[in-house]
Parts: structure tokens; C-alpha cells; sequence
């Protein structure tokens, strides 16, 4: 691309020169014995010479292209120069627009076919296509592209030939990149929540343009709002779109790229916010956000104070009523009591590896809720409450209500009937190796002989005997 | 959001260089929304005809194609009963490099040159293939009848 703009802007000189045969005569000679010391072209740069270079093949390519009008010629000369400059200029304009955006290059980018793009451009293509826009070639693997630098030598053309434009095109580009950073990226993805990591899987192209521009511009986070399944939930009003309004904004803490362009990314939960408005962009939505923040401690010391005062006695049935007699402090303390009973009967939500995971419960009333919603199975409805409220006591309350039906449900009695369940083939297996083994034959002496006809048999029946064993009694301990 | 540069320039190119044969208007309240009419070829059995589409940008134009399909009735191959329309182009081998002209001026030569043997209206195709001049012939009628200018 660079050898044929060049070319195509020397090519555009020549006929200018037609209409002056004169000086072309004259030059022509001074040039031809000029030719061999290429070093000259910088003491006695003119277009018509360095033509005549680059049609002898002696314009090296490391040379600057000269776009100056040199001193030393006639006036009549000059402006000759000047106006074939002119030209050049108007007549290459055209070619310097990225295909893609139809913009002037930005950061050009040459492919190994010969086409150049934006750099922006060129990387959002390789996230659908792995073939040339131009010439359906196929390009270099997606971590090349992502990688490669702007073509040096086509960024000097263009910042001489074209100050002007290379300056608009920054200014609009930094613009855009300033409207980006006001309206925030929205994946509809899941509920989460406020200092609780999120790991994800990002392969589809829409969301890997909307990561490599977060990276890119180094806020490293996107807002995460859940789909909406069913009818708009009543604490988002009027907000009608295809997923909910409050969602927590996520910070990437790790990234790993794979080389065909998907990543693993890591996250944890910053804030929550309000959607106020959105729109769709490149395929995903950006919106403008409010931050929300929990209602102050007086006002939450009143509302237990009042709480308290109102609702003295304690119900029977598990609801959010049933539980305003307890302080704020005692609803977190028995959360925590809860959490601990759970994993010392090695119950799956809270094993080992999952708080390795999600780190252990959190001391912080206003975040312990936030862990128990990601880390329990409730429904999505449910944790959408959680997410919104911004009072502690509130929060602490509606999980409080969750642990509690799981308790009186007497779901650990269930529990253990699953993990029986989950033994019975292990059990199974168990039972009828012992019983091939040791009735294989139906008198001892004849058992005997079979046992030490086969030793093979033997093993194997052993081996299994131990894996069988060593389910039954580990089995329940890691499953989820 | 804003409109792409991309789009605005392309819409501009539309209305000050309209090809010969087609015209593309975008909706007033969305301009990503396109009324389209194509003059059917010469020398084929839609001569005569103008056809009128609809064609929509996506979101993520142009890393996909945009979204076209005929609203008059069109007796071809390559179109459907409901005007969706069989080409390459608007399918897997679209590129960012290609736009909305490049794209209409292909529909246009689809009409000139029908090609049965990737069909989209298979009862058409069928037609096409044993019976070419009974074919051609119901395709003007049909051109005559529904895409009269």
C-alpha cells in the first residue's frame, strides 16, 4: 500500500511536466548524472528528481519523500513544484481512507496482503473474520494483528502530506473515546454483586470488541446487569429493556487472552448502580449509570430502633416480619453461625474449594449478604432484592429468611437422603464385587482353585473393591 | 448513541452519487431503516419492473452484513416467498469493504442472472431448471403484475 501510494503520487507529477519541455530537458540531464549519489536528493530535493529516482529504482525506501520545494531553484520552477504538489495531494486524498470506517487511517495498519486500515478497525474485524476485508486473504493469527504496530513509514506520509487531517482524526477519535468513558459498557449476563470476584468466559465477538476497548482505555470495568426473565421487576419502574436495571459495575483484577481471540477474565465486583439511560453500540449496550450507595448508618440505627419497637415479638412463620426484633448485629452474627454449620457438615455450597473461590464469609455486615446471595441457590428474583436494597439490615433480613426456610425445611435431613442416594451405586459396586470374589465358587476348596486359577480376576476385583470404598466414604464430601 | 461516521457518510454518497437503477432513503425517525427501490436489468425478465425493499443496519455494521429483503413480490429462484433473498455476499462472505451500494448493485445483478442451482424458492428453481422459458416467462408476467412502476 505505502509503495503503491508512492508510486501513485510520483506518477501524478509527470504530466505537469509535458506542458514544459524545457525545464524538463534541462533537469532531465542535471538528474541522469545526478542519479548515482542518492545522498544529493536531500541537498537538492525536488519532486520531478526523486520521479525520476524511483522510476530508475534508486529512491531508496528508508529515504523521506521530499516535501519541500528546494531553495536553490527558479521561482517559475517553485511554483511548477508547488502546484504539482498540489495535486499529488489532492489526487492521494481519496486513497487514504480506511475502508472500514470511511474515515482518514488512524494508526494505519498493513496487512501481510497489502491493505491498510485503522488499527481499530483491523482488530474489530479479526474479531468476526479471519479474512482480509479487501481481498478476503487470510489475515495473520488474531494475536498478531492485536499486537502489530502502526506502519511507521505510512504514519510519517500521512503527517507530512496531511497535518490537517491527521490532527481532526485524533482530536475525533479522542472525542469519541471521551463520550465512551461517560456511557459505561452493559454485559447482560448474570447477577453479582460488590466485592465478590466474577470469572468469565468472553468469546463472542461483540464482547470481546467491548473488553479489548475497556483494557484499551485502562478503566478495566463493565457494568453487569442480569437478563430479564419475566415481566420488568416492580423496583425498576419503568425501565423496559432485555435485561435488569441495577447491576454492579466489574473491575478486570486478572486477563488471559487465548491466541484465537477469547479470554478468561477475572473480575471483581466494584459498585452498584442505576441504569438511567442506554443504547446499543457495536452490537452491546452502553448506558449512562448512577451510582447507588447504602443509606447512612443513623438512618439505618433508626430503622432498627424502630423496628425493634413495633414488631417486639417474634413469629412463628419465616418472613421479613418475623425477624425485626433481632438487632442488625445478631441477624449477621447468626448468618455467620449458619455459614460455619454449613461447611462443618460439609455441605457442598460452602465446601472448601468454593471459599477458596469466593474467600471466607465476610466479617463486613453490609458485604456478608452479598456473599451468601452469590453463593446460594436462590432464585434469580430473590438475589435481584438483595442487589437493590441499599439498607444492611434489609439485606442481612431477606438472606436471613433464605438460610432460615433451608434450616426448616429441614433440608439437611434431605440432604443427607441425596448424598445416600448419591452412594447407593458406589454401594452397589461395592457389594457385588465382595459377593464375585468370595462366592465365585460354591465350596471353598473350589473357590480357592478359581482364585488361584486367575490371580488377575483377583486384582482387578480388589482394585475395584478400593475405588468403590473409597467412594462411599469421600463421595459426598466434594460434591456440590 | 450516535450514528457511525461510517453510516452517514455512506448515506451522504447514496443521495449525492445515486447509482442508475437504485435508490436507498433512510427513515426520517431511524436511519439505519432504508426504503429501497431497484429497477430490474435489461435484457432480463424483470426489465421493466421496479421492486421495492426494505434494508436495515445492525448494530454492528459494518462487521455484519446489513439486513435486506424484497417487499414486492418476485418470481426468482433466488428470493422467497417472503423476499428473503440467497447471496453470498449478505451471508458468509460479507466484509466490512463491501456497503450498501456495492450490496444493491449485487442484488440488481442477481436479478439479471438467476441461479437455480442454489436455489431459496425451491418450486421456482425446479421450474427453472426443466421448464427456463415457461419460467421466464411467469417471472415477467409476475413483474408486470406486482412491479409495475
Amino acid at each position: 500500500m505505502v509503495d503503491a501510494v508512492l508510486s501513485a503520487s510520483v506518477s501524478a507529477a509527470p504530466d505537469r511536466h509535458k506542458h514544459s519541455p524545457l525545464e524538463v530537458d534541462g533537469r532531465r540531464k542535471e538528474l541522469d548524472t545526478a542519479s548515482p549519489a542518492v545522498s544529493s536528493l536531500e541537498s537538492s530535493a525536488s519532486l520531478s528528481k526523486a520521479y525520476n529516482l524511483a522510476q530508475q529504482g534508486l529512491l531508496p525506501f528508508d529515504n523521506d519523500f521530499p516535501s519541500q520545494v528546494d531553495g536553490r531553484l527558479s521561482d517559475e520552477m517553485k511554483l511548477l513544484e508547488e502546484r504539482i504538489m498540489a495535486k499529488i495531494i489532492l489526487r492521494i486524498r481519496p486513497e487514504l481512507d480506511c475502508q472500514v470506517c470511511y474515515s482518514f487511517l488512524r494508526l494505519p495498519i498493513t496487512t501481510s496482503c497489502g491493505h491498510t486500515f485503522c488499527q481499530v478497525c483491523l482488530k474489530q474485524v479479526r474479531d468476526h473474520s479471519n479474512l482480509c476485508p479487501f481481498c478476503r486473504r487470510l489475515l495473520s493469527p488474531y494475536q498478531a494483528v492485536v499486537e502489530e504496530k502502526a506502519n511507521r513509514r505510512m504514519r510519517t506520509l500521512l503527517s507530512n502530506l496531511f497535518p490537517d487531517d491527521v490532527a481532526a482524526r485524533d482530536d475525533q477519535a479522542t472525542e469519541d473515546a471521551q463520550n465512551e468513558s461517560n456511557h459505561v459498557p452493559i454485559f447482560a449476563c448474570a447477577i453479582t454483586f460488590p466485592r465478590v470476584p466474577m470469572f468469565l468466559h468472553i468469546f463472542e465477538p461483540r464482547y470481546r470488541l467491548m473488553l479489548q476497548k475497556v483494557i484499551s482505555n485502562g478503566s478495566r470495568s463493565f457494568g453487569m446487569v442480569s437478563h430479564r426473565r419475566g415481566p420488568v421487576p416492580s423496583v425498576d419502574g419503568d425501565f423496559d429493556a432485555p435485561f435488569t436495571r441495577y447491576g454492579t459495575m466489574l473491575y478486570v483484577t486478572n486477563l488471559q487472552m487465548f491466541p484465537d481471540g477469547r479470554s478468561l477474565v477475572e473480575t471483581i465486583g466494584a459498585y452498584r448502580f442505576k441504569i438511567m439511560s442506554y443504547a446499543w453500540q457495536d452490537g452491546y449496550p452502553v448506558a449512562l449509570v448512577e451510582r447507588i450507595e447504602d443509606i447512612a448508618y443513623a438512618d439505618e440505627e433508626n430503622m432498627e430502633m424502630m423496628e425493634r419497637m413495633l414488631d417486639a415479638t417474634p413469629g412463628n412463620a419465616i418472613t421479613l416480619a418475623s425477624l425485626s426484633h433481632l438487632p442488625t448485629q445478631e441477624l449477621h452474627r447468626q448468618g455467620l453461625e449458619f455459614v460455619n454449620s454449613m461447611r462443618d457438615s460439609s455441605t457442598g455450597w460452602f465446601a472448601d474449594r468454593i471459599l477458596n473461590t469466593y474467600g471466607q464469609p465476610p466479617q463486613d455486615p453490609a458485604v456478608f449478604p452479598f456473599w451468601v446471595a452469590t453463593l446460594l441457590p436462590v432464585h434469580e428474583r430473590e438475589k435481584y432484592l438483595v442487589l437493590v436494597s441499599t439498607s444492611v439490615r434489609e439485606r442481612l433480613k431477606l438472606v436471613t429468611v433464605w438460610m432460615r426456610s433451608m434450616q426448616q425445611r429441614s433440608w439437611r435431613f434431605q440432604w443427607f437422603l441425596y448424598r445416600l442416594l448419591g452412594r447407593l451405586p458406589a454401594i452397589g459396586i461395592f457389594l457385588v464385587t465382595i459377593y464375585i470374589l468370595f462366592t465365585n465358587g460354591k465350596d471353598a476348596a473350589e473357590r480357592q482353585a478359581v482364585v488361584a486359577d486367575d490371580l488377575s480376576v483377583y486384582f482387578i476385583g480388589t482394585i475395584i473393591a478400593i475405588i468403590a470404598t473409597a467412594t462411599v466414604f469421600s463421595r459426598a464430601r466434594y460434591r456440590t | 448513541m450516535a450514528l457511525p461516521k461510517r453510516i452517514i457518510k455512506e448515506t451522504e454518497r447514496l443521495v449525492a452519487e445515486p447509482v442508475p437503477g437504485i435508490q436507498a432513503i433512510p427513515h426520517d425517525d431511524n436511519l439505519r431503516y432504508f426504503d429501497v427501490s431497484i429497477h430490474g436489468p435489461a435484457q432480463s425478465p424483470y426489465e421493466g419492473g421496479v421492486f421495492k425493499l426494505e434494508l436495515f443496519l445492525p448494530e454492528d455494521y459494518p462487521m455484519t452484513p446489513p439486513k435486506i429483503r424484497f417487499l414486492t413480490k418476485i418470481y426468482h429462484p433466488n428470493i422467497d416467498r417472503l423476499g428473503r433473498i440467497c447471496l453470498d455476499v449478505l451471508k458468509a462472505n460479507w466484509s466490512p469493504a463491501l456497503q450498501i451500494r456495492t450490496i444493491l448493485l449485487s442484488i440488481q445483478a442477481l436479478l439479471g442472472a438467476p441461479n437455480p442451482d442454489d436455489p431459496l424458492a425451491n418450486d421456482v428453481a425446479q421450474r427453472w431448471k426443466e421448464d427456463e422459458p415457461g419460467a421466464i416467462a411467469t417471472a415477467r408476467e409476475w413483474t408486470q403484475t406486482h412491479a409495475a412502476p
